[in-house]
């Protein structure tokens, strides 16, 4: 039962329904009881790793079928003159969900990312190892997105490369507190972070359209994956990959796609 | 035995056959190779014989419609866009049709030139692409046609028609009442008459199921000092809001579409 219902609370972040991770955030509670029903199990290895996702429910049809997928090789970008990323974000408290595929900060309302006239709200921002997006076909250490929502529903991701480097000491105020079982929700009221930390100073970034990167894999997503990494130590990049696991879904074929480098933005 | 001895002969013929249908590889380049190459779906083929044509002499834009589509169709619209902005300044009226499982594009090049440069931008604008990069290749003479009202800024940016064909006999002007709402959706204009029947009969191609049901509407606009264009579209609307609705069903699909009341 309980690992239904965390396999559907992880499917609901990547679209953004974080009423739904809230309502698991209930102290250390676990997920709600029901919630995940006779709904199948991905992983990202083994019975139901990536591979299988497709065929497993007719709701998961798209991560097989779809021509528009995410993550992908970043190569062979045209360059172009583009909007700049603009980022309003406030502070928010400390809130982390294991949700048994990731570790997901969630966002109080309030914080913004405008790319002209468009605004997206943060809803939340999780962890993959490695990295999902590979530059050129070489993998990060590890990959951030933080997922926005717009009035209309539409989905804009930033995606942030991790190199692994210097010590981090705005991702360490998250990983000294990780959620390290399943279902598990840490809250610190008195611990504000702010998604900005965890962003290179450079905004230029890589433009495609794309999907969610965990079943349902759904499509339309605004993909925006900044060209300049962030660093983290090789012990803060193990402490994270040690409570989630290798959770990077391989990378999927562009298909003529369009894929813009953002050279210069206005 | 009669059996062996038979599929041994018709195993021979069809080597046979391969091998006189087998291509050539010094052979010059034929556009329909180019045209097999972009159905199916092998562009960057497409692109290469393309530039092999051309050095070999292939005279005619329908060669540089095609490249810069095989370039649009591989994710590359920023390479295409150049490709389509000479074809559009050329003002070629060289015919140009793609034809694979459905019909991709037919009319003269400048004009199937100006339709994909509109597409890249609707898909360039959709990408946070700004105008002044949109802006920055466009097409010149400065527009030779009417400066129709395009609600999209992408659509603004996009170059005009730039058909001058010859003057050709006037038929006499069709008089369809747009619409009981006095509405319809402006969807191409012309500096001639003579591409009415085939302007609609490619629009038809192109899009019978939001045609469906609706008439068609042909229309002479004075511009004053810019001369004469003629419009064509679709009517037979009950509000005009029906007509927005399909305006933006024509809009997604990436053709320009504009409510027309009178």
């Amino acid at each position: 039962m309980k690992i239904w219902g965390l396999a559907i609370a992880v499917a609901l972040f990547g679209l953004g329904f974080n009423a739904q991770a809230e309502g698991t955030a209930q102290g250390h509670g676990e997920a709600p009881a029901g919630l995940g029903d006779g709904a199948p199990h991905w992983s990202y290895s083994g019975e139901g790793g990536p591979g299988t996702w497709g065929t497993m429910s007719s709701e998961f049809a798209a991560c097989a079928t779809g021509h528009n997928q995410s993550p992908i090789d970043i190569a062979d970008a045209e360059t172009a003159e583009m909007k700049r990323l603009q980022l309003s974000y406030k502070v928010t408290p400390l809130e982390l969900l294991n949700n048994g595929h990731t570790i997901q900060a969630t966002y109080q309302p309030g914080s913004t990312l405008h790319v002209g006239n468009k605004a997206y709200a943060l809803a939340q921002f999780h962890f993959h190892t490695p990295s999902e997006h590979l530059v050129r076909g070489a993998p990060a250490a590890m990959e951030i997105h933080f997922v926005h929502k717009d009035a209309a529903g539409a989905i804009a991701v930033i995606g942030v490369l991790v190199t692994e480097g210097t010590h981090n000491m705005a991702a360490e105020e998250l990983i000294a507190q990780l959620p390290g079982r399943g279902g598990e929700t840490v809250k610190a009221a008195s611990t504000l972070i702010n998604a900005r930390d965890l962003m290179p100073d450079g905004m230029d970034y890589f433009r495609y359209m794309g999907s969610l990167t965990t079943p349902p894999c759904t499509e339309g997503v605004n993909w925006f994956v900044l060209k300049e990494p962030i660093s983290m130590s090789a012990e803060q990049i193990s402490r994270l990959t040690a409570v989630m696991g290798q959770n990077a879904r391989p990378a999927q074929p562009r298909n003529g796609r369009l894929l813009l480098d953002a050279t210069s933005t206005r | 035995m009669i059996a062996n001895t038979l599929r041994s002969s018709l195993a021979a013929a069809t080597v046979a056959l391969l091998a006189a249908c087998a291509t050539d590889p010094n052979a010059p380049v034929q556009l329909s190779a180019i045209q097999d190459a972009v159905c199916m779906g092998d562009y960057a083929r497409a692109q290469s014989l393309a530039e092999r044509a051309q050095s070999e002499g292939m005279t005619g834009m329908a060669l540089h419609v095609l490249r810069g589509y095989a370039l649009e169709k591989e994710g590359k619209p920023m390479a295409a866009r150049p490709v389509y902005h000479a074809v559009i300044k050329s003002r070629s009226e060289d015919p140009v049709k793609l034809e694979c499982e459905e019909l991709v594009f037919e009319g003269p090049a400048s004009q199937v030139a100006y339709d994909r440069m509109r597409v890249t931008n609707i898909d360039l604008a959709a990408l946070d692409v700004t105008e002044e990069q949109l802006l920055s290749v466009n097409p010149l003479p400065p527009p030779v046609e009417e400066p129709a009202p395009m609600p999209m800024p992408t659509q603004m940016m996009a170059p005009p028609h730039v058909l001058a064909p010859p003057p050709a006999p006037m038929g006499e002007m069709r008089q369809v009442t747009p619409s009981p709402a006095g509405v319809w959706i402006h969807l191409e204009s012309y500096k001639t008459p003579k591409w009415e029947e085939s302007g609609w009969r490619t629009l038809m191609k192109k899009h019978s199921a939001l045609l469906k049901g609706h008439d068609r509407v042909f229309r002479k606009v004075d511009l004053g000092k810019k001369g004469t264009a003629y419009r064509l579209g679709a009517g037979n609307f009950a509000s005009e809001h029906e007509a927005q609705q399909l305006c933006t069903k024509f809009k997604s699909a990436g053709q320009y579409c504009d409510i027309m009341t009178r």
